[in-house]
Parts: structure tokens; C-alpha cells; sequence
């Protein structure tokens, strides 16, 4: 039955989640007598029509202006049990929860877990919001961290991603796709759907308006020139709010924030902003939120956890805040701000990954296994020179999935590496986990999973028992 | 023009600039259908006799009409009937092409009008841009130019069945 599944394991330190040795784990059986039973002419000629389907339907970013590209996606999907996903929840929501209480004592001048100079030195520290406290003490509405497994079901958060966490309408539409394409994959698992996080979404953000009464909610974005402009058209047709853009809106001498419609104009309550520099695309937007007028998701303030200074507190933030141990440990993270890590990090630099503060995207960062002598040693001396820049973590062996490709009829899987990006939904009283989210699958041999940096996408499913 | 107050496809809150793009997105689509219906009716009209024999320059008095004929000598084509076609259709240096009309009409769509008609837009706009010259003179130019205005239509009932 499985004849024309063929799997070569390569990177022997990692657990894989399909196969234990050379045998499918139980979890993927089914599957895998699928995708057997489909064959690989055809899984590559749905493959291309997927793409197709991608092109077609213009699920694209914006490599830049009048570059549109498809992401590359990998249609064999991955598959997380309901009992490892029970406890990513759990642990996302406590994380969350901690986080915003930080950041609620932060600009309330109360917070002492974070050394001042890391936070001053933030490139999203913004002192205009001390002493402003946000509606219902939620910063982060939409908290977007990225996971990696390290098998037995122990995930470990790699990142956190608080001021703007783009790509849940690729999720969506990627499940779409999924199901219309290899719809008899699907035969056998009972997989939770993820449509629901528009909806939430909406709920939650109209539960944090700064007024009384029916709240209107608008989606701000930079416009069509921007990368993530699908992201933005998608979620707020689905949300059912405005797709508006900065000409759009219009600061009054008290402060009150209106959008231009086509025939009058209406007052907003909440912004679900996609861009960073408030002040620059809507003059007085930083004044009418700090002022309580308007509330924007995320706030303002939120990128502080978004910095990579505050990554390794982060641990102390959720055990201080719930009084509880981290559900989901974090990467152990040094900062060579401190003379004993620095002289660690110097020297272990080889088995480390070095990360600029305010790096994104697998952009600014060295890997120290994967990297050359001549890399090491330029990554040294910046630290030397400013290691309050930089912090460094463990290089981890996290889980491989399978990168497949299709030959005839047979298909082959090859390890490779993947961490998952997902996503959640801060609202009064709690927190919701959309059940899946982006794995993100790195290219054969680098840890790096970005999709700037040239890996490629599945869809995760997370089985509801 | 009755809207919901939390309709964001019109009315209330139909921002200003998704408005404008609107209404761009309307004059591009019917622009795309009128220059392809005067390319059909005169690449087939010229076909036949006209009354008193073959009119001298039937291709200039249409391109004329467009405000076209001045560009159109600038490129040094001859006035040929396929020449002419291909300028109408595909023209690189045409700004209102047909392929330029919808590809004008398709940025004006992108986050202003429902996915559901930026997605037949995209497919229109593919169309045009990636059939192979070969294969639109193959299936013949009528055909070619009415898929074309099919598909405005679909697009202009998906239009109408939101802000009629």
C-alpha cells in the first residue's frame, strides 16, 4: 500500500512528527494510505492546480509594488493531536494573559521584571502611553507567536509577536484550498475548522471600544501597495468592517476620530491598525488613543514584547502575573547585557543563534551550527560592540516534518524543519486559540522557516479528539 | 441607495477612497467593453465591401474615435488589420488597451469591491494577459473579444446585485 511513499530520514538529532525511525506514527497512517492511494502524478497535478487556484483567486503578497507572488505551500499537511493542542491552548492563553498584565504595569510605571534599560532602549517603547491605561487592560488583541516542537508533544515558544501578527487570511485560505482540492485526505480525521477567527476576532474587538453603545470598527490599512495588503482585504471583508485607509480619517480638535464615507462621515470607536507609524499616516491618531477617544489593536505600546530584550523575562512575567509555572517553557535565551552570559555567548557561539533586538523574518540573525568561522567571528565582534542589541539562544533541535516531492508515481518525503506560527484572540475575561494556524517549513538544510527566506507553507490541522 | 449601518460594501461606512476607486473600477470596466466591441464590429466590418468599394483608411477613423491614431502612427506599425487588433488589445504603449482598461479596473477593485468580484476580475485580467497572440487569432478574434465581454458582464451583474 505504501510502495510509492518513499522516506529518507536526514536529520537524525530532530524528532520527525510522520514517521518514528523509517515507520508512519499512528497519527499519520491514515494519511499516508491516502496520499498512496492518490499517487504522485497525481498529487503533483493537484499541486499545480492549487497554484493555480492561488494565482487565479490572487492569494499573493507583494514582493514590492507591482510584484505579486504566491507563497509556496506544501498541500501534505501537518497534523497536531488533540491532546498536544489542549496544551498549547492552555499555555497561550496563561502567556498571553501575563503579557498584557505586564505591559498594563508597564505604562502604569509599576513593572520591575524587565531591566529599565532594555525597555527604554525599545524601539516600541513609547513613554506618550505611561501612565494611560487601555481599555480592559488588553494590549495585545491579536497575539501571533511562533511554536516549535520538541517532540512528546513539548513545544517551546521561539517568538513572540505582538504589534502587528499578519497572515491568519492564509490559514484560512489555505484550509480552503485544502479542502477543495484533496478533499479525501481529509477522510478519517475530524479536523477543527479555523473560520471561526474572523468572527471572534470582530467580537473581541468591538468588546474593547472606549464607548458606550453600538461600537463601529474599522480596519486601517497602509494601502494596496503593502505586502501584506490581502491579509488586510481579507480579514476585513470577513470581520464584515471597513477596509479604510489613511485619507480616510480625520482627527478633530477634541480629539474624536472620523472615517469619510462616501456620503457622511461616522465616528470611530476601535482601530484594527496594520500600520506602526500612527502619527505619520493619521496626524493626531496617537493623540485622540492616548486620549481615550479611540482604541487601537494592538496598542500602541504592545511592540515592547515584540523586542527580543524582553524575550528571555518573559518566563519570570507569566510565573509573576498567574502565579502559575509556564505552561510552554520559552527557547533558553541569554542577553549578553549580562558580563557572565556575554562571556558564555562569546564562547558557545558556535552552538548558539544570535538575534538582533529588532530582527524579523529570519533577517539579522546567525545560526552558529549552520553558520562559517568568518560569520561567527563578525557576529562576535557586534556583540562585543553592542551587546545591548543582540540576544542569543539555544540552537534547538526542534521537530522535522516532510517536505514532499513528487517523481512519477512515487512520492518522497525528506525531512525538514518546521515551527508553526498561530494565532490568538485577547478578550475580556479570556482568550481564544485558532485551532491551527501557518506551518511554516524551512528549505532542506537551515532551521530558518521564514518565508522571506525562501521556505514554504502547510496547512495545519488539529484534530478535535 | 438603502445600506445597513455596519454594511461596509456601501453607504455608511463605504470609506471615501473605496468609493472613488468604485467608481473607477465602473468607468474601466465599461471603457474595456466599448473599445472591444469597436475593435470587433470593425476588424469583421472591414472584412466586406463598404458601400462605394472599400473605404481608403477604415482602421484610422476608428482609432481616431479613441483618440488613438496619433500614438498609434508613432509606433511605426503598419495599418494593418491584425496590427491594429493586437494595439487595441495588448498595445504596449496603448494606455487604454483593452488589457490596460482591466488591468486599471482590477487594482481599483483589489480591497474596495468583494473579493468575489476582484477574483473574476483577476481571471478576466489573466485571460487577456497571458493568452498567446497565436491562440487568440486561432480561436478567432470574435471569439476571443466576446469571452472577454461575457465576462464584464458577469462582473457588471455582480455589481448590480450589490449597489442596484
Amino acid at each position: 500500500m505504501q510502495g510509492r511513499i518513499e522516506y529518507s530520514r536526514t536529520i537524525s538529532a530532530s524528532p520527525n512528527e510522520m514517521f518514528e525511525g523509517e515507520a508512519p506514527r499512528p497519527l499519520y497512517r491514515t494519511l499516508l494510505s491516502t496520499l498512496a492511494s492518490i499517487g504522485g502524478d497525481a498529487m503533483l497535478d493537484r499541486d499545480r492546480r492549487a497554484d493555480e487556484l492561488n494565482i487565479q483567486e490572487g492569494v499573493t503578497f507583494l514582493l514590492k509594488p507591482g510584484e505579486e507572488r504566491i507563497l509556496p505551500v506544501d498541500w501534505v499537511p501537518r497534523i497536531i493531536s488533540a491532546k498536544d493542542w489542549d496544551r498549547i491552548e492552555r499555555g497561550l492563553t496563561q502567556r498571553v494573559t501575563a503579557l498584557n498584565a505586564w505591559l498594563a504595569d508597564l505604562y502604569r510605571g509599576r513593572q520591575t521584571i524587565v531591566p529599565d534599560e532594555i525597555v527604554k532602549s525599545s524601539l516600541y517603547y513609547y513613554p506618550d502611553c505611561a501612565g494611560f491605561s487601555v481599555p480592559h487592560d488588553i494590549h495585545i488583541h491579536i497575539y501571533g507567536p511562533d511554536l516549535v516542537h520538541m517532540g512528546e508533544g513539548r513545544y517551546v515558544i521561539l517568538e513572540d509577536n505582538t504589534r502587528i501578527p499578519s497572515g491568519a487570511s492564509y490559514a484560512l485560505k489555505y484550509r480552503e484550498i485544502s479542502k477543495r482540492l484533496f478533499t479525501e485526505c481529509f477522510t478519517g480525521y475530524a479536523v477543527r475548522p479555523v473560520g471561526d477567527y474572523p468572527q471572534r476576532l470582530r467580537e473581541a474587538l468591538q468588546a474593547v471600544s472606549p464607548r458606550e453603545g453600538e461600537p463601529f470598527v474599522v480596519l486601517l490599512t497602509e494601502g494596496s501597495y503593502n505586502a501584506a495588503y490581502y491579509d488586510h482585504k481579507i480579514l476585513a471583508e470577513r470581520m464584515g468592517l471597513p477596509l479604510v485607509e489613511p485619507v480616510d480619517l480625520e482627527v478633530d480638535s477634541d480629539h474624536v476620530v472620523w472615517l469619510s464615507t462616501s456620503n457622511t462621515r461616522r465616528r470611530v470607536d476601535v482601530i484594527y491598525r496594520r500600520i506602526q507609524d500612527l502619527d505619520y499616516f493619521v496626524p493626531g491618531l496617537s493623540q485622540a488613543y492616548v486620549r481615550g477617544q479611540v482604541n487601537l489593536a494592538n496598542s500602541w505600546g504592545s511592540g515592547v514584547v515584540d523586542d527580543k530584550g524582553t524575550f528571555p523575562y518573559t518566563e519570570r512575567i507569566v510565573k509573576y502575573y498567574t502565579g502559575e509555572d509556564p505552561i510552554l517553557p520559552i527557547a533558553t535565551t541569554y542577553s549578553p547585557l549580562d558580563p557572565e552570559s556575554r562571556r558564555y555567548i562569546l564562547d558557545n557561539i558556535a552552538k548558539l543563534v544570535v538575534k538582533s533586538r529588532d530582527g524579523y523574518g529570519g533577517h539579522d540573525l546567525l545560526i552558529g551550527p549552520e553558520a562559517t568561522a568568518e560569520m561567527r567571528d563578525q557576529f562576535r565582534k557586534r556583540l562585543e560592540e553592542e551587546p545591548g542589541r543582540f540576544i542569543a539562544q539555544e540552537c534547538l533541535d526542534f521537530s522535522t516534518h516532510c517536505l514532499s516531492k513528487y517523481e512519477g508515481d512515487r512520492i518522497r518525503l525528506k525531512d525538514t524543519f518546521v515551527d508553526i506560527r498561530t494565532y490568538v484572540v485577547s478578550r475580556p475575561g479570556g482568550a481564544w486559540v485558532m485551532p491551527g494556524g501557518i506551518t511554516r517549513v524551512a528549505q532542506e538544510g537551515t532551521r530558518i522557516v521564514n518565508s522571506s527566506s525562501g521556505g514554504m507553507i502547510k496547512d495545519t490541522w488539529v484534530l478535535a479528539e | 441607495m438603502p445600506a445597513s449601518d455596519n454594511d461596509p460594501s456601501m453607504g455608511q461606512s463605504t470609506p471615501r477612497s473605496a468609493a472613488y476607486r468604485i467608481f473607477w473600477l465602473g468607468r474601466y470596466i465599461e471603457r474595456a467593453e466599448g473599445n472591444a466591441r469597436l475593435l470587433d464590429v470593425r476588424y469583421y466590418g472591414g472584412i466586406e465591401a463598404g458601400p462605394g468599394g472599400t473605404p481608403s483608411a477604415p482602421w484610422e477613423s476608428a482609432l481616431r474615435s479613441l483618440g488613438l491614431w496619433e500614438a498609434f502612427v508613432r509606433t511605426g506599425l503598419p495599418v494593418t488589420d491584425r496590427h491594429v487588433a493586437e494595439y487595441l488589445l495588448r498595445g504596449e504603449t496603448n494606455s487604454s488597451s483593452l488589457l490596460r482598461c482591466i488591468e486599471q479596473a482590477r487594482e481599483n477593485a483589489n480591497g474596495a469591491a468583494p473579493d468575489e468580484i476582484f477574483v473574476e476580475l483577476n481571471r478576466l485580467y489573466l485571460l487577456v494577459k497571458s493568452t498567446a497572440t497565436e491562440e487568440i487569432w486561432r480561436q478567432g478574434l470574435h471569439e476571443f473579444i466576446s469571452g472577454v465581454i461575457r465576462s464584464i458582464h458577469t462582473i457588471g451583474g455582480m455589481i448590480d446585485r450589490l449597489w442596484a
